[in-house]
């Protein structure tokens, strides 16, 4: 546990040390900001169009922010692999693993640093990404369980993200073909969802089962389910446990 | 301290060390020196549990590297071939992680990073990032490195490569200084070094140990004749011949390793082994009046030592199975 604790604050000294913390951040946040700018235009269109007479399912909170929470999955695909890639791929190539390696912490104590440190610049970035609905809030009424299940679903999909891009970056001494192998993964969980109408129905069930879009739409849709959030969580501890054995592999090459 | 038992270490169906045996007793400095690619490198990271031998066991201050991985890496520092630095973190950071990596206390940690400082000559740069320093101060803070938990076991992967002449010498007498109180196995291929700061050599080629000695033993092993080295003035024409009519005397061969100028001739007189001939070899230059200005014996130096082991060549087997029958011993 204490090796783990050193190497997290390691990582954060490091991650906030140099440009690519903020260079995600800031990527993010003009990417997020245009999306939400754009939803916020076309909902006030609509709602103009109306001309004050809303049906009752116009809901400011699902016609504004789960289309942003989807679209903002999408960005993480593209982001996450840049925050993980140099996690081990930076030790590896500046022979630094070899002094982890050889001191008085574990595999696993390595790794789950490494996920500790990346987690936390990634709830760093969810926690500034409120102000879009705080914003929001100032002006009208918005739908709190709504937004706080997408939330949820952000929190949970980063953690699978973030395992995964991690056990990416064991696989390769290259920061940028580790951010390319972690770009393919995640893709690849992604687009399972869009293969399943192709495909007969038994296949069909477990490519629906295995892709992130299914559980984390019926997240954003407000839907907190046992099911989604296992997906999530078993993710993130299976990858995790890859990356761990993927260095423990190391000393038998 | 340190003990290693048969241990092998293939690559797929390249061998990288085979059958290594030996230990390091406490509070000794064991050399590691061989030519490049002989496995020096291999048996450290298996020592350290970097890498897994294919067979064989590794102890290191009585625990097994591989069953009880954590326990032994607690009592051991290890500065690789390539000094693992953090570029973007200044030396005194860079210590206090290690320090904290190596589970020193929290209280002891200030104390441990300025102790390890100071022996190794780097408090000047306590406060610049590491990206910045020379490549002498970047191998000194990777010896800050491996020593800053003050651990038992030292095991160094060619200490002072990257340094100049002056710095060489100060982290010589930095392991020196380490000496007794830790037990030290240090690996190099430069030949000098071993017989400054060893107490005993293993000399390892093609990932087998050749042999395990002091530096003197294995010259004395080694040495099949005793020689000698005479500068004179103005050579007589039958000098030699003289010389070589001593009885012991092998041959005289002239010219030694440097050319000597101004008319000067070198002369090695080689004697059978234990004969001393240096008496009756003063005698006879002064007698032919040939000006004696030089005469002194000639020591073999590591290089040959090493030469011999490592080519085979003219090595006695008898000595260097023995060696090897000793390694697998102990």
């Amino acid at each position: 546990m204490n090796g783990t604790v050193v190497i997290a604050q390691k990582e954060l000294k490091q991650l906030f040390g140099s440009p690519i913390a903020y260079v995600a951040l800031a990527m993010f946040f003009v990417i997020t900001g245009f999306l939400f700018f754009s939803l916020v235009g076309v909902y006030t269109a609509q709602v103009l169009q109306l001309q004050g007479t809303p049906p009752p399912d116009f809901n400011p909170t699902r016609l504004i922010f789960t289309p942003l929470y989807q679209d903002t999955s999408f960005i993480l695909i593209l982001l996450i692999p840049v925050l993980t890639m140099r996690l081990v791929s930076e030790e590896d190539r500046t022979h630094t693993m070899e002094l982890l390696a050889t001191s008085p912490v574990t595999s696993t104590a390595i790794i789950l640093g490494k996920y500790l440190a990346a987690a936390v610049l990634f709830l760093v970035l969810l926690a500034l990404s409120a102000y879009m609905p705080l914003s929001l809030a100032m002006i009208g009424r918005l739908d709190w369980g709504l937004l706080a299940s997408s939330y949820i679903g952000l929190v949970l999909l980063g953690g699978a993200f973030l395992s995964i891009g991690l056990f990416a970056s064991t696989l390769n001494e290259n920061q940028i073909v580790s951010a390319a192998i972690g770009f393919a993964l995640l893709l690849l969980f992604w687009v399972l969802g869009f293969a399943q109408q192709a495909s007969g129905s038994g296949v069909q069930q477990v490519l629906t089962a295995l892709s992130f879009s299914t559980h984390f739409t019926n997240l954003t849709g407000g839907v907190i389910d046992t099911k989604d959030v296992v997906f999530f969580l078993s993710l993130a501890a299976f990858f995790l446990f890859l990356g761990t054995l993927a260095l423990e592999s190391r000393k038998w090459r | 301290m340190i003990q290693a038992d048969s241990l092998s270490r293939s690559y797929g169906e390249r061998w990288a060390i085979r059958d290594v045996s030996f230990q390091a007793r406490e509070g000794e400095i064991l050399g590691f020196l061989g030519p490049n690619g002989a496995g020096k490198t291999t048996t450290m990271r298996i020592l350290t549990g970097f890498l897994a031998p294919t067979s064989g066991r590794a102890t290191v201050a009585g625990f097994d590297i591989v069953e009880k991985p954590l326990e032994a890496k607690r009592h051991f520092g290890y500065l690789p071939e390539v000094v693992p630095l953090y570029d973007d973190f200044t030396t005194r950071e860079y210590l206090t992680f290690v320090a904290r990596l190596k589970r020193v206390e929290g209280r002891k940690i200030r104390g441990a990073v300025d102790r390890a400082m100071g022996l190794c000559a780097v408090t000047d740069v306590a406060d610049r990032l590491i990206r910045n320093l020379s490549r002498g101060y970047r191998q000194r803070v990777g010896l800050a490195h491996a020593i800053v938990h003050d651990p038992e076991v030292l095991i160094l992967d060619e200490p002072t490569s990257a340094m100049d002449p002056r710095q060489i010498v100060e982290i010589r007498n930095v392991i020196k200084a380490l000496r007794g109180s830790h037990t030290i196995i240090l690996s190099t291929h430069i030949l000098p070094e071993a017989t400054a700061v060893c107490d005993r050599v293993i000399v390892i080629n093609e990932g087998s140990i050749v042999a395990i000695d002091t530096y003197e033993q294995l010259a004395a092993r080694l040495r099949s004749s005793e020689k000698t080295l005479v500068r004179v003035a103005r050579p007589a024409g039958d000098l030699a011949q003289r010389l070589g009519r001593i009885p012991g005397v092998l041959h005289v061969t002239a010219g030694g390793d440097e050319p000597a100028g101004g008319g000067q001739v070198d002369l090695v007189i080689e004697a059978a082994l234990g004969k001393d001939v240096r008496e009756q070899v003063a005698r006879t230059v002064v007698e032919a009046g040939a000006g004696l200005l030089e005469q002194r014996p000639l020591a073999m130096s590591l290089e040959d030592v090493f030469l011999k082991l490592v080519t085979h060549e003219d090595a006695p087997a008898d000595g260097a199975h023995g060696a090897v029958g000793e390694g697998a011993r102990a």
